[in-house]
């Protein structure tokens, strides 16, 4: 049986689009300037204990809150005289020493949530209402490439992950990868199947043009991401974590020139209700390692400065401790990482003790502001353009240089 | 699309829908995990659409638990034995899913992706056992009740920190997910409540040696707790009683069931009847599931094929039609990881979101390349390719016969003519037309090429 061509790809439909006069254009300009700026977003999924992350060290409410679990005084990396990271965070304070770090304090939305799953949709979704059928970097994606179908390479991607709400627009959406070589070569292993016919009732089933949709997008992005692996090893070390893994994926495609611009990755295991001095300083060093060895790994890219890195999770946790754990919560801390980026404090820390009624703290900043800061501060959009994707306006931050 | 039938009256064959073996397939992918073997299409085809859905509902014999259920565990002093339990339940399970004829399995399957626990919070795999178990033991049975005994399984109470909610500290964790996910959902309760319920759970704590839960009266918080309106000194038993007693849980169970074994392009008008017939029948899920699959609604062409296989279908269905055992507990728990679907350990508490969400350009490819390795090196996955053939060449008399009876087995999709005549073009088989002339390594050779280009056609992802 004959392997599969990626010439038929290029069947009737396909070739005719190509030769309309104004789609040559858009196809010559494969490379805008804007492309060239990278995010990669790191979700924190289980809502990550932002209080233990970011240890606001000189208030003692801190430590009569969390008789169990706060983090000793002595072990403390400090920032400055209130605020210190979590001794397992200690990778990032080298980034956070030249100045391209910034954490945003009590960032959370109005009328919090508590199910993971709600506040997830919420961050996902940029939006509170009721159904969400857009992620708020899909939104991104279907704006700035509004009418444009020939991509070559996929517009987003994230890695090893089923496709999340995030990335959906309206018309566009991320690609999931977990093991390109495996992708390679698998790729290789198919084989001609029977076109669906026109006559035929195949051709209205949802479900059919789903999977065909994905193969389609497979066949299509397949060459660019070939090319981009190959070109972007550096055969850099990186520590031997999940996170770090999908980083170097990461690295490897931007490294290789790969024209996407948006990478989602993922580390999960923050919902700790229990042991959570066992448990969480094991995710923060796994979390603080990679994002070092990532920039490392990029450093001697010549755009590296195009390269941010941005931190999310659906909540922060509760600030009194249930005995060894904490319970769902709401505002948390997060950071903004890359050359662009200008280190340092950004918002206002919440009391601890000015709660709301389920004993939480009252957010700062609500998140979309952070994400309108990274849309106009770092994509490069007007804020008319981010109200539009965050379904309103929103002030940003001024935290890139 | 909304099914031109608006409620649950029984399905009787006619000439538009006629109960053919595209439909036999519809309700055996429906109610049991993968494909079904061309066997079972003749025998389920023979019974008629009523009789078929009761030998559904007729269960083997529970298996016999493993010895090692009541013993004490093999971690922290022999972590290996505990290793070698968890690989035992996966044999167990895979087992089961592929010979078991009857629903059970499919709702065993079904509960664990209700009322979730992962192994790598749970570890232990005698507690793991317990609850899989126990969904087995009340897969069809009165769903509240199923409720009360999740919450104070082992696995559970540990998953959900059930053994860290004490009257001196509630922890929240047991109480939120019981309200959110397995029986009444978000928008229906409020904080408050989800401490309320807390601190009637508290009390229950794990003997290790044992493997049993156990209440502990000085942990309970006895004090009076007002939930959903009511005042009393509730126990987990009163808070699930007073939550099956709101209209809303009756509804978000019939969701669920409807979304899992019709379509999840919910049709909130039979959903509401659904969660009608629910109430009316206290709960007890077998005469309601009865009377879903007997439904017109259920076997209109529109639901057939239009869901797409979980992993655990994809490669369950591959073995059980071509009567292949399953590979070792190693080799399953990998394919099932790498395609989305890694055995006892679900994404998080809401579970695996199913349907679509099984797809994506990196299962995709895994899938297919699962089930092409299966078909090119059946002999090593013990397919037996040559009964498959001669099963079909039986019955056939020229190769278009033969390959039209295989792509119409193994296709979930209802195929139109000019579907089939199209997928039939793309063979080359108008040579050498007669079965009878040819030799069976010709036939058969024939036949693997055609199974090649199936699992890798877009319907082969569907169910």
């Amino acid at each position: 049986m004959k392997r599969r061509t990626f010439l038929k790809l290029c069947g009737s439909t396909a070739v005719s689009f190509y030769l309309l006069p104004e789609n040559i254009k858009t196809f010559a300009q494969e490379k805008d300037s804007e492309y060239d700026k990278k995010l990669v977003v790191i979700e924190l999924q289980g809502g990550n204990d932002g209080l233990n992350t970011l240890i606001p060290f000189s208030d003692n409410s801190y430590y009569k809150l969390r008789p169990n679990i706060a983090v000793s005084a002595d072990s403390l990396i400090k920032l400055n005289e209130d605020f210190a990271l979590h001794p397992d965070l200690e990778d990032l304070k080298g980034i956070w020493d030249q100045g391209n770090m910034a954490i945003t304090l009590g960032v959370g939305y109005p009328d919090p949530d508590l199910s993971h799953f709600r506040s997830t949709d919420i961050w996902q979704g940029a939006s509170t209402e009721e159904i969400i059928y857009t992620g708020w970097l899909g939104r991104y994606l279907d704006l700035i490439n509004e009418g444009r179908t020939n991509f070559q390479y996929p517009p987003a991607i994230e890695i090893q992950s089923s496709s999340s709400l995030i990335l959906k627009g309206k018309n566009i959406s991320g690609m999931a990868i977990s093991d390109p070589e495996m992708l390679f070569k698998i790729q290789e292993m198919l084989t001609d199947i029977p076109d669906l016919n026109e006559n035929g009732t195949l051709m209205e089933n949802e479900e059919i043009l789903f999977v065909k949709g994905l193969q389609s997008e497979i066949d299509r992005y397949l060459n660019s991401i070939k090319t981009a692996w190959e070109k972007g090893d550096s055969g850099y070390n990186y520590p031997e974590y999940g996170l770090s893994m999908d980083l170097s994926a990461i690295a490897r495609l931007i490294k290789g020139g790969l024209g996407t611009s948006i990478y989602v990755a993922r580390l999960s295991g923050f919902d700790t209700h229990v042991n959570q001095l066992s448990t969480h300083p094991i995710l923060l060093k796994e979390l603080a390692s990679s994002i070092k060895a990532f920039f490392e790994d990029i450093s001697n890219m010549t755009d590296q400065n195009e390269v941010v890195i941005m931190t999310t999770s659906e909540f922060g946790r509760r600030v009194k401790d249930n005995g060894s754990g904490t319970d769902h919560g709401t505002a948390s801390v997060h950071f903004v990482i890359g050359q662009p980026v200008k280190g340092g404090f950004y918002g206002e820390h919440p009391s601890l003790t000015d709660l709301d009624p389920s004993g939480n703290m009252k957010f700062k900043i609500d998140f979309r502001q952070m994400f309108a800061s990274i849309l106009t501060g770092h994509l490069g959009i007007s804020n008319g353009q981010a109200s539009e994707i965050l379904l309103g306006g929103f002030d940003s931050i001024s935290m890139f240089s | 699309m909304k099914s031109q039938f608006r409620d649950l009256t029984p399905y009787k064959p006619s000439h538009e829908f006629p109960w053919d073996r595209n439909r036999v397939g519809h309700l055996l992918r429906r109610t049991r995990i993968g494909d079904p073997s061309p066997q079972e299409i003749d025998r389920f085809l023979n019974l008629g659409p009523d009789r078929a859905v009761d030998v559904l509902f007729e269960f083997p014999q529970l298996p016999e638990p493993f010895e090692w259920v009541n013993e004490p565990p093999g971690a922290p002093e022999n972590p290996e034995i505990d290793q070698e339990r968890r690989e035992e339940l996966i044999d167990f399970m895979i087992d089961l899913a592929l010979k078991d004829v009857s629903i059970r399995e499919r709702l065993v399957y079904f509960w664990s992706n209700h009322f979730v626990v992962q192994v790598s919070k749970v570890k232990d795999p005698r507690w793991m056992f317990r609850i899989n178990n126990l969904f087995r033991k009340n897969a069809t049975g009165n769903i509240r009740e199923l409720t009360k005994a999740v919450g104070k399984e082992p696995a559970m109470l540990k998953y959900l920190d059930g053994i860290k909610n004490t009257k001196r500290q509630i922890n929240e964790n047991y109480a939120r997910e019981l309200q959110e996910l397995f029986t009444i959902g978000r928008g229906n309760y409020t904080q408050n409540d989800v401490v309320e319920a807390a601190r009637a759970f508290t009390g229950w704590k794990i003997n290790n040696k044992t493997g049993k839960s156990y209440f502990v009266p000085w942990l309970f918080d006895a004090g009076e707790k007002t939930f959903y309106g009511y005042t009393g000194n509730f126990n987990g038993d009163d808070i699930v009683d007073i939550i099956f007693q709101r209209p809303e849980t009756a509804t978000f169970l019939a969701k669920k069931i409807y979304r899992h074994f019709v379509s999840y392009k919910e049709d909130e008008e039979v959903i509401s009847q659904l969660a009608t017939l629910l109430v009316n029948n206290d709960f007890e899920l077998a005469p309601v599931l009865k009377t879903l699959f007997k439904s017109a609604h259920f076997m209109d062409d529109i639901f057939i094929g239009a869901d797409i296989k979980s992993p655990q279908q994809l490669l369950i269905g591959l073995l059980r039609q071509f009567s292949g055992k399953p590979p070792n507990s190693k080799l399953t728990r990998r394919l099932l990881s790498i395609t989305g679907q890694p055995i006892l350990e679900p994404p998080n508490v809401s579970g695996w979101k199913e349907h679509e969400a099984w797809l994506d350009t990196s299962t995709l490819i895994y899938r297919k390349a699962l089930s092409i390795n299966f078909i090119e090196r059946h002999k090593k996955f013990g397919l037996d390719i040559n009964g498959f053939t001669y099963y079909y060449a039986k019955r056939a008399s020229t190769t278009k016969e033969l390959f039209k009876n295989i792509i119409t087995d193994l296709l979930p999709t209802r195929l139109s003519n000019e579907d089939l005549e199209n997928i039939l073009n793309f063979f080359d088989i108008d040579r050498d037309p007669y079965i009878n002339n040819a030799t069976s390594t010709k036939i058969k050779g024939k036949v693997l090429g055609l199974l090649e280009t199936l699992v890798q056609m877009e319907a082969f992802q569907l169910t």
